[in-house]
């Protein structure tokens, strides 16, 4: 049971996330019906800018690009996240220089960390484009191509992953050193103990993390889509939230673009309903 | 080479300290070895270098005639039960029990087969499906017991494997433990800081203070026989005291009372005495004839600890505070003069620089 003193804690913060978010997301839903370009007055317009997505073909491609980066960068953040969390797991100097290193991109504004890939990824100056003609004529077109656009995105996101590594680390210090022991005494091969003594430990975490990362995941791609590839060639790095923000800033059509997020709204509601499912079977457990 | 278990100048430095002292000991197969100190002395990282798990030790370590001092644990084949039985808490007592033979790559059905025998012998097979926190002290116990049976080691290491059991439980795990190391034939160490444990249950009884080894033998001959002071001290309820001798003119004087030395004793030794080989007397029993070799002292009891089977006495004697045992039926007051009455034969004699025995 909650206590009230528990509930007096969080009230802050719970304060804060209804009013920051929740009423954000509610209004989000009530705007998509109304046609506002902030100019005149309000028009209601019903389903009308939902049907009108399903014949947008920008839209469309949008939501399948923001579908495929969601299906390769998160995974791709999870298991460099859990890989770096078992390389670190130890208290040597070189582990917690590590942990630094890989929370640094975390404190860093999402702003500056774009520019610089911006510069490393420049396709005609970079470093990475001189690494790529070293290895093959033309090499540094590929960042050109949609392929490569893409790639720099899921490259971009996918590095940010220091507080998952903080909080995958914490987990994997609190299995106790005894199990390992018993395990490399019973001629277990790492592998084994990985998967029978770490994993079921981190599981759990490992759950939370990726429905975080599901309903945030999209978000952070916003400002590299912005900086680094803009749109891509051929709209191969056009995402929601960037087709959302064009809509509502640059053509000034805001019940449009809160349609256009509709999308990202139900995956929220759904990863928080997972999230809540989960936290209830930890509860019964 | 013997069998059993054998280490050879064995020491242990991390980061400069020194944590175990070049020591040697020989356990034979079969045997059960009980190391006793206490905390921090070094000998559970003395188990933790036998079972390969502690690093950057130099010395030889031989199990069943192989060195194994640069083998990995799991080459080793020993199995080693922990203090809080390091059992794994998201698994079910038939996996755990199973877990070594799984991991050795034994096929499910034939090690769910062995685990489940195990657990019958261990009287477990009631609780196979149930996670180890819902297990009491004992069977949590019983289960590691029997992870250690499934390893088939030729060598079992326990780390105070009782120590968080309540007293009766633990009266009768040591019974059961010994019991399964005459039934496996086991060659055991075991760690404890209870002598209790100590004296009960080891053939052979290693000493442990400030990573040194101060002796090793059967508990008997260290009880009887003590390498050194400090070993006389480890064992013993309370230990042995030190008397308070005053050395004129070669002559050792306690409390205006001549204290006899044999030849082999030089002057200036010290000397100590078992609180139990003492004989107490209120001074007002009249009693004038002592037999033979016997010292009659002189002191003034400070203080009675009732233990219901005997009684421990605090004694003021040569100006310092002497430790003795007594029967509980003698019905003594503090501040009551009393006779103590000691057999020159029960004397311990030490060197004093060194420490060690003299006879």
């Amino acid at each position: 049971m909650l206590s009230r003193g528990l509930i007096l804690l969080a009230a802050p913060v719970l304060l804060a996330t209804l009013i920051l978010t929740g009423l954000p997301l509610l209004a989000t839903i009530g705007l998509s019906l109304f046609r506002v370009d902030a100019l005149g007055p309000a028009e209601f317009v019903g389903l009308g800018h939902v049907q009108q997505l399903m014949r947008d073909p920008l839209f469309l491609q949008a939501l399948r690009n923001s579908a495929l980066l969601l299906a390769v960068a998160l995974p791709l953040r999870l298991g460099l996240a859990l890989l770096l969390s078992l390389l670190l797991s130890d208290s040597s100097r070189l582990s917690r220089v590590g942990l630094g290193l890989s929370l640094a991109p975390l404190v860093l504004p999402t702003l500056v960390w774009s520019i610089a890939w911006l510069w490393l990824l420049n396709p005609y100056a970079g470093p990475a484009a001189s690494l790529l003609d070293a290895f093959h004529p033309q090499g540094a077109d590929w960042i050109l191509t949609a392929g490569g656009a893409r790639a720099a995105v899921v490259v971009v996101i996918s590095l940010i992953v220091g507080e998952m590594v903080l909080v995958l680390r914490a987990v994997r210090r609190m299995v106790p050193p005894h199990y390992y022991q018993t395990a490399a005494l019973e001629g277990a091969s790492g592998w084994f103990a990985f998967r029978h003594i770490t994993w079921p430990q981190l599981r759990p975490v490992v759950g939370l993390l990726s429905l975080r990362d599901l309903s945030l995941g999209l978000q952070w791609t916003l400002v590299p889509a912005l900086i680094v590839t803009k749109t891509g060639p051929l709209h191969a790095t056009l995402y929601l939230p960037y087709y959302g923000y064009q809509s509502a800033f640059e053509y000034l059509r805001f019940g449009y673009a809160a349609a256009i997020a509709l999308p990202m709204v139900l995956l929220v509601i759904a990863a928080l309903g997972l999230q809540g499912w989960m936290l209830w079977r930890w509860r019964g457990a | 080479m013997n069998d059993g278990l054998h280490i050879h100048d064995l020491s242990l430095h991390i980061g400069g300290q020194s944590i175990l002292q070049p020591l040697s000991l020989q356990l034979p197969a079969g045997a059960f070895g009980v190391l006793i100190g206490p905390s921090g002395s070094g000998k559970s990282s003395l188990l933790r270098c036998i079972a390969g798990l502690q690093t950057g030790h130099s010395g030889e370590i031989w199990i069943h005639n192989t060195e194994v001092s640069r083998l990995d644990p799991a080459q080793r084949q020993l199995a080693m039960v922990f203090q809080d039985h390091a059992l794994f808490p998201h698994l079910s007592v038939l996996d755990n029990l199973s877990f070594g033979l799984r991991a050795r790559g034994c096929p499910r059905a034939e090690a769910v087969r062995r685990a489940t025998h195990v657990a019958e012998r261990l009287g477990l097979e009631h609780c196979l499906r149930r996670r180890p926190q819902a297990l009491s002290g004992g069977e949590q116990q019983r289960v590691a017991l029997g992870r250690a049976m499934l390893r088939e080691a030729k060598l079992v290491l326990m780390d105070e494997p009782l120590s968080s059991l309540d007293a009766p439980l633990r009266a009768r795990m040591r019974r059961e433990i010994a019991e399964l190391h005459r039934e496996q034939r086991w060659t055991t160490l075991y760690v404890t800081h209870d002598q209790i444990e100590a004296m009960t249950m080891a053939d052979q009884l290693g000493l442990i203070d400030q990573g040194r080894l101060l002796q090793w033998g059967p508990p008997q001959e260290l009880y009887q026989h003590p390498r050194s002071l400090a070993a006389a001290r480890f064992l013993g309820q309370p230990p042995m005291q030190q008397l308070a001798l005053q050395w004129k003119n070669d002559q050792a004087w306690l409390a205006d009372t001549l204290i006899p030395r044999p030849d082999s004793v030089p002057a200036g030794s010290l000397a100590g005495l078992r609180p139990e080989c003492v004989q107490v007397l209120a001074t007002n029993t009249g009693q004038v004839a002592l037999p033979p070799n016997t010292i009659a002292l002189s002191a003034t009891l400070l203080r009675c600890d009732h233990l219901g089977d005997r009684q421990w006495l605090a004694v003021e004697l040569g100006g310092e505070e002497l430790m003795v045992c007594c029967s509980p039926a003698e019905t003594l007051q503090p501040r009551q003069p009393v006779q103590l009455n000691i057999d020159r034969a029960n004397l311990y004699w030490f060197n004093a620089q060194t420490g060690l025995a003299l006879c």
